[in-house]
């Protein structure tokens, strides 16, 4: 049984877990450098080591992740390392309360006027297709403006689907994401799936400009969590879940928040870092916030 | 040109997406591989497999959690061979445990020698072979958790005997749960510790007493299985007599609980009076029993599994005993008032479908007493007119459970009898059971729900409302999640009971029959009565104490697994140390020539 501490995690995960829970729920599914670890209400905790947090509900912990993954079963139980869990038979106890916490939370920006949305995911979808242009479903950008040539089978599905809405006069609205998420939801290659992450940069977007949350009343919340529920993998569904609440992975939270930024160009650089997320997640959540940007805009 | 499509389904699995590109491009890069697919199995993925002509029937399999890997080749065996590889570089990271790394040993023998302070066997192989291979583990003098069935009678008591001279404990055979120092064997559920040891030759009923504890604020201490034959006039009793004897002694256990269907009357009788010798307050629930005696020296008869529930969580608060028998709670009178007034005229029937065994033997038992003839697998009265008559399935009988896994495992099997009986028209009431923990199914409330969405639509498509009463029986730590599980029923319109009993008094309140729970009048299930047996003199011969369990109680148990492997995952899951056996069949399965083997050594 091994005891690790908790350095940082988010506000998203802090809320889910009360200080005197005992069980945090039981090793999901453990790849590469990450453990993800189902709570009792079937949310997934994503356990990394040190740095930017990578997922919404992510803790980093003060170890070796990928070392600590080759002794966890799935199925291993995980604890808080709290005196009422001292008879728990747990696999393993994190120590959370000294954890420092980060609000990933994206929040309406101020002040945003329709053609400085319009400039910044221009900006973007300019950016990726310089710098990835044959990634994930960077070439759908460049189909949205002059056809549907040469797609991969994911692009040309993702295509379908936009290209009404790209051509369309009429405002963002609720059924036009509903009509995006059914779209799109569980769509492509990777482990979250291509047309997942895309829906993730267009939450944020939404998110962005104040449409998301004063539209997430409850009828909306569900039929956007039914959907994912069906189209997707738990994994996925849960970043998801979670871009729909406005909780975002660090790096994506951070480019969204410098994106429309008064006067500044750091977003580029947090760009060129996202974009080597995965093999194409942080490119195809690009995709989502350029594409976001124009619909909004 | 030829081309030949294959698909691989790896289930409940998770690659980075760099992990699985790498993949893609390795077996793209095979000769004859003409196309290559790997991607997560959600509806949109298959849709796009399928219009390009990579996904087969076993492909079809695959959902939103599971990995597909499709190929097109120029051969079958071209095909095979790149489905060959990608399992090979599934495999070091699929163990992820230490366990995975090292090559399983293939003996007890050899498990022994990498954990040779192991103190308990886990045994979970055929019946043929299981009794071979716990007398080999208690000559090591390991405790025995034998899960195997079809170990015939002469054998345990063999077996039994054996372990005695040991001075160890033989917890089986066909025993399906236990919690030794708060770890699962079986299937069990999370329990919290507490003063409660339970000793129960009945899986389902130890899962339901302790889980009822739970959900009061009470753990256990020791929870330990004997198998369901341990209370049989020839064993008489001896597993369950030995662990009686060491909770007397576990200065953790200050009340006891002794759980099974009717035992034989002598053995009822032994049972009573070493319990009321162990100077702890001890409850008895004789699931079933016709007739029971009034509390006398500390035994306190409980007429259910409820009832066995709160008496043990009064004495160990050390309240006042509850004197009334249990009523239905007024809100689920009026709920069972208002589902009543919802059904036709010839709806008068429950029909009664349990994946757990001890609950259906409760619910026959009580149904009995309510409602007068109810027809049932469990004491072979079922019979082709059960179309018109109250009937109770345990589900997981031998005769249900065939080529088939358990309905623990597998709720999906309840549903062509919860579809009949929606298409019943005398039919009102639908009763069933949830069971959650570990080794069961990861959702079976899920299943259930689904399951009850199609008989509701027959119901209604034929003019009919159909009531449905589920009790979930689980601990709120379960692995399932035990509010979600119980949500996700609400929502879908069964109506939840807290407990089997009260899951049987709300179905004959339904029917507009009200009852309360309290001894049984009349012999309800066989024909045993314990009242009687309680007081008779006659003995059994003396078991004494397993020298080697306080220790196993102490330490906790470090186990060799043989069989089911999923017990060894669910033991390192809590951090037991464990070795599972790589076990096969000896002698290649011909158990003549490993006999023969055998007394060669």
């Amino acid at each position: 049984m091994l005891t690790v501490q908790v350095s940082r995690w988010s506000q998203a995960a802090a809320r889910l877990l009360l200080p005197q829970r005992v069980v945090m729920g039981w090793v999901h599914s453990s790849y590469a450098r990450i453990i993800n670890v189902r709570t009792p209400d079937s949310r997934l905790l994503t356990l990394q080591g040190e740095g930017l947090l990578q997922a919404p509900l992510g803790l980093a912990l003060a170890t070796d992740v990928a070392a600590l993954g080759t002794h966890l079963p799935v199925g291993a139980l995980v604890v808080q390392d709290i005196p009422t869990a001292r008879s728990y038979p747990a696999a393993l106890r994190l120590r959370c309360a000294d954890g420092l916490v980060w609000d990933g939370q994206v929040a309406a920006q101020p002040g945003l006027t329709p053609s400085m949305l319009a400039d910044r995911a221009h900006g973007l979808a300019t950016w990726l297709r310089r710098h990835a242009p044959t990634r994930g479903l960077t070439p759908l950008l460049l189909a949205l403006e002059r056809g549907p040539r040469g797609l991969s089978a994911t692009s040309a599905a993702a295509y379908t689907a936009l290209a009404p809405l790209w051509a369309g006069q009429q405002a963002f609205a609720v059924p036009t994401l509903l009509t995006l998420v059914q779209a799109l939801v569980g769509l492509g290659e990777g482990l979250t799936p291509s047309g997942d992450d895309c829906l993730v940069g267009l939450l944020a977007v939404l998110h962005v400009t104040g449409f998301l949350p004063c539209r997430a009343g409850s009828p909306l919340r569900e039929q956007f969590c039914e959907c994912v529920r069906l189209g997707t993998s738990q994994l996925s569904g849960e970043f998801l879940r979670c871009a729909f609440e406005g909780h975002f992975a660090e790096l994506l939270a951070m480019l969204v928040r410098a994106l429309w930024a008064p006067a500044t160009d750091a977003w580029l650089e947090y760009a060129a870092t996202l974009a080597a997320v995965g093999h194409s997640s942080g490119v195809d959540a690009m995709v989502g916030i350029a594409l976001g940007g124009r619909l909004l805009a | 040109m030829q081309t030949h499509v294959r698909c691989l389904v790896l289930f409940s699995t998770y690659r980075d997406s760099v992990w699985l590109m790498h993949l893609s491009h390795a077996l793209d890069g095979l000769p004859g591989v003409q196309r290559v697919a790997v991607m997560m199995g959600t509806p949109y993925n298959k849709v796009l497999l399928q219009q390009a002509g990579l996904l087969t029937v076993e492909g079809e399999a695959g959902g939103a959690n599971d990995l597909l890997v499709c190929v097109q080749a120029e051969t079958p065996t071209v095909a095979a061979e790149a489905l060959h590889q990608a399992t090979a570089r599934m495999t070091p990271q699929q163990g992820q445990g230490a366990m995975a790394r090292v090559a399983a040993p293939r003996t007890l023998e050899t498990a022994l020698r990498r954990l040779p302070d192991a103190n308990l066997a886990c045994i979970s192989v055929p019946g043929e072979y299981a009794v071979h291979e716990a007398r080999k583990a208690l000559q090591h003098g390991l405790h025995v958790f034998l899960f195997s069935s079809h170990v015939d009678l002469a054998a345990e008591v063999s077996l039994k005997n054996l372990a005695a001279q040991q001075g160890v404990l033989v917890m089986g055979p066909d025993c399906g749960t236990a919690v030794l120092n708060g770890v699962p064997l079986g299937f069990a559920n999370q329990l919290p510790r507490g003063p409660v040891g339970l000793i129960a030759a009945s899986g389902t009923g130890l899962q339901q007493v302790s889980c009822l504890l739970a959900d009061q604020g009470i753990g256990v201490s020791q929870a330990i299985g004997v198998g369901g034959r341990d209370v049989h006039e020839r064993i008489g009793g001896h597993s369950m007599r030995a662990a009686l004897q060491a909770l007397a002694q576990d200065a953790d256990t200050q009340v006891l609980v002794l759980i099974a269907k009717p035992p034989a009357a002598r053995v009822a009788a032994q049972l009573a009076r070493e319990a009321a010798q162990t100077g702890k307050p001890c409850v008895l629930a004789f699931v079933g029993a016709s007739t029971l005696s009034a509390a006398s020296g500390g035994v306190y008869p409980a007429a259910t599994l409820e009832e066995a529930a709160l008496l043990a969580g009064a004495l160990a608060r050390g309240m006042t005993l509850p004197m009334e028998p249990v009523t239905l709670p007024a809100s689920h009178a009026a709920v069972a008032q208002t589902a009543h007034m919802a059904l036709q005229s010839g709806q008068r029937l429950v029909h009664a479908l349990y994946c757990g065994g001890t609950l259906a033997h409760e619910a026959l038992g009580l149904l009995r007493r309510a409602l007068g003839t109810v027809v049932s697998n469990l004491d072979d009265t079922l019979t082709a007119a059960h179309e018109t008559a109250h009937m109770v399935l345990d589900l997981g009988a031998e005769e249900f459970t065939q080529g088939r896994p358990h309905p623990m495992i597998d709720p999906s099997a309840r549903r062509p009898y919860l579809l009949e009986a929606a298409g019943n028209p005398e039919v009102a009431v639908v009763l069933a059971d949830v069971m959650l923990g570990w080794g069961a199914h990861a959702d079976p409330a899920g299943v259930l729900a689904a399951a009850w969405q199609e008989a509701q639509a027959v119901a209604s498509a034929a003019g009919r409302a159909l009531v449905g009463i589920a009790h979930v029986c689980g601990a709120p730590d379960d692995p399932q999640g035990f509010a979600r599980q119980c949500r996700m029923l609400r929502e879908h319109g069964l109506l939840l009971a807290d407990s089997n009993a009260q899951a049987i008094r709300l179905a004959t309140a339904v029917l507009g029959v009200h009852t309360q729970d309290g001894p049984a009048q009349q012999p309800a299930v066989g024909s045993i009565t314990t009242g009687s047996a309680v007081l008779s003199q006659e003995q059994q011969p003396s078991v004494s104490l397993p020298a080697r369990l306080p220790e196993l109680f102490m330490t906790g148990p470090r186990v060799v697994n043989l069989g089911l492997e999923l017990f060894a995952t669910q033991l390192a899951a809590h951090g037991v140390p464990v070795v599972h056996v790589d076990w096969r069949p000896p002698a290649g399965g011909d158990t003549r020539l490993a006999s023969l083997l055998e007394r060669l050594r």
